[in-house]
């Protein structure tokens, strides 16, 4: 009996987990913030560094950067002028999302990168 | 004397506003026989007297029996079929509709990447547009699609007010699939978020429509009309210090599009990067128009 509690137990916690494919952290606020906000130079570093958690440390069932947080990321180390990182992380999005391949060709171009 | 004047004077008035009237009566072209009496002038035939001897007097209860006869035939062609009890029956328990039915095009098409348009902002909440966008962008991501990243998207709106669904027609969305890459792309039209001072409940109207960028086809489409009043957050706002906060009064509307959106895409059929990638053809879908009430509030 008591073997069998344990299993409906463990089977109960296991079936609560998260069932998400990406881990978003604070993306919510960090993106209504630059958008009703004006982010000044000195807080963009601030903000980027925020950012960073949400591509330095995927979590969720998937283990990757959410689609399109590279390319993100790479647009807002532009902005703070990280030329060869954002070139890097804009390489990433590619190689993890292949169909993202024509978006950041575009975006690369009309940053002139 | 002076009486009888005034009397004789106003009978004289009178009845010479009569003659005068039949005069111009008589003198003026009845419209009903004219063009008969024209004709029958030319032919020199004489005119048919026709005499309707089939009127029939019918009861109060023929004419209710037709008036429902002819109702019915009109619910018919309408194509209103069911009856009040069926149709009360089908509010409670709907049909199950699989999503392969609902959505044939989805499973057709399968599209891989999404691009969301920003949104037509018809409510009176300014930040309506943002909302939308950044819980979107994070539902069809967690259904398994790539999703262009919404920063790009509101900048690119910065730049030019015309990248909005308010003036991008459905039929060029070509173009997106050359420079995006994109299969699909999503037009929302908000037409309310709003909270009532007087209310704890938080309303939300919208419609989605996504669009392939190959056939310019609707791929889902969905009206949806949502209600939160519950005592339970609608949102789980992040309290670590290293972040930016919301504003207290955001927060309530923020979490009600978060919810919004978990509820409209629901049954949305999974991306290409969730396990359940076309296994989930025959799982139930909704209708196109939904009302969603969350109320929690104790009685």
């Amino acid at each position: 009996m008591k073997k069998l509690l344990i299993i409906i137990f463990t089977a109960l916690l296991l079936g609560s987990c998260s069932n998400e494919l990406y881990k978003y952290y604070d993306y919510d606020n960090l993106i209504y913030a630059y958008s009703t906000r004006d982010i000044s130079e000195k807080e963009m570093k601030k903000f980027v560094k925020k950012y960073s958690r949400i591509v330095s440390f995927p979590k969720g069932t998937r283990k990757l950067p959410p689609p399109g947080a590279c390319a993100e990321y790479a647009y807002l180390l532009f902005k703070q002028g990280k030329v060869d990182e954002a070139k890097e992380y804009f390489a990433k999005e590619v190689v993890i999302y292949p169909e993202s391949q024509t978006y950041v060709n575009t975006l690369m171009k009309s940053l002139g990168l | 004397m002076k009486k009888l004047l005034i009397l004789l004077t106003v009978l004289c008035l009178f009845a010479s506003c009569d003659v005068a009237k039949k005069l111009i009566d008589k003198n003026l072209p009845q419209e009903k026989d004219q063009t008969e009496d024209v004709l029958s002038e030319i032919t020199g035939e004489k005119k048919e007297k026709v005499v309707d001897t089939t009127v029939t007097v019918l009861s109060k209860k023929e004419i209710k029996k037709i008036k429902k006869e002819r109702e019915r035939q009109e619910k018919i062609a309408s194509g209103d079929t069911l009856s009040c009890f069926k149709k009360k029956w089908l509010e409670f328990f709907p049909k199950k509709v699989d999503r392969i039915i609902s959505y044939p095009k989805m499973y057709s098409e399968q599209p891989k990447s999404i691009m969301i348009i920003y949104p037509w902002n018809r409510s009176k909440n300014k930040e309506a547009s943002e909302m939308f966008i950044i819980n979107l962008a994070k539902q069809l991501s967690q259904r398994g699609y790539y999703v262009i990243p919404p920063i790009t998207i509101m900048d690119k709106h910065q730049e030019d007010t015309m990248f909005s669904a308010q003036y991008i027609k459905t039929t060029d969305v070509k173009k997106y699939k050359q420079e995006y890459g994109v299969d699909a792309v999503m037009f929302i039209t908000i037409y309310s978020m709003n909270k009532p001072w007087w209310s704890t409940n938080v309303n939300a109207v919208a419609e989605y429509r996504l669009i392939s960028t190959g056939t310019c086809d609707t791929l889902f489409y969905r009206k949806a009309n949502f209600n939160y009043d519950s005592p339970v957050p609608s949102y789980k706002v992040d309290k670590s210090k290293d972040t930016y906060e919301m504003d207290a009064k955001i927060i309530p509307l923020f979490g009600t599009c978060y919810q919004m959106q978990n509820s409209v895409f629901m049954d949305f059929p999974y991306g290409p990067y969730h396990k359940n990638y076309l296994k989930d053809k025959k799982k139930f879908s909704y209708q196109k128009e939904m009302k969603y009430t969350v109320d929690m509030r104790p009685s």
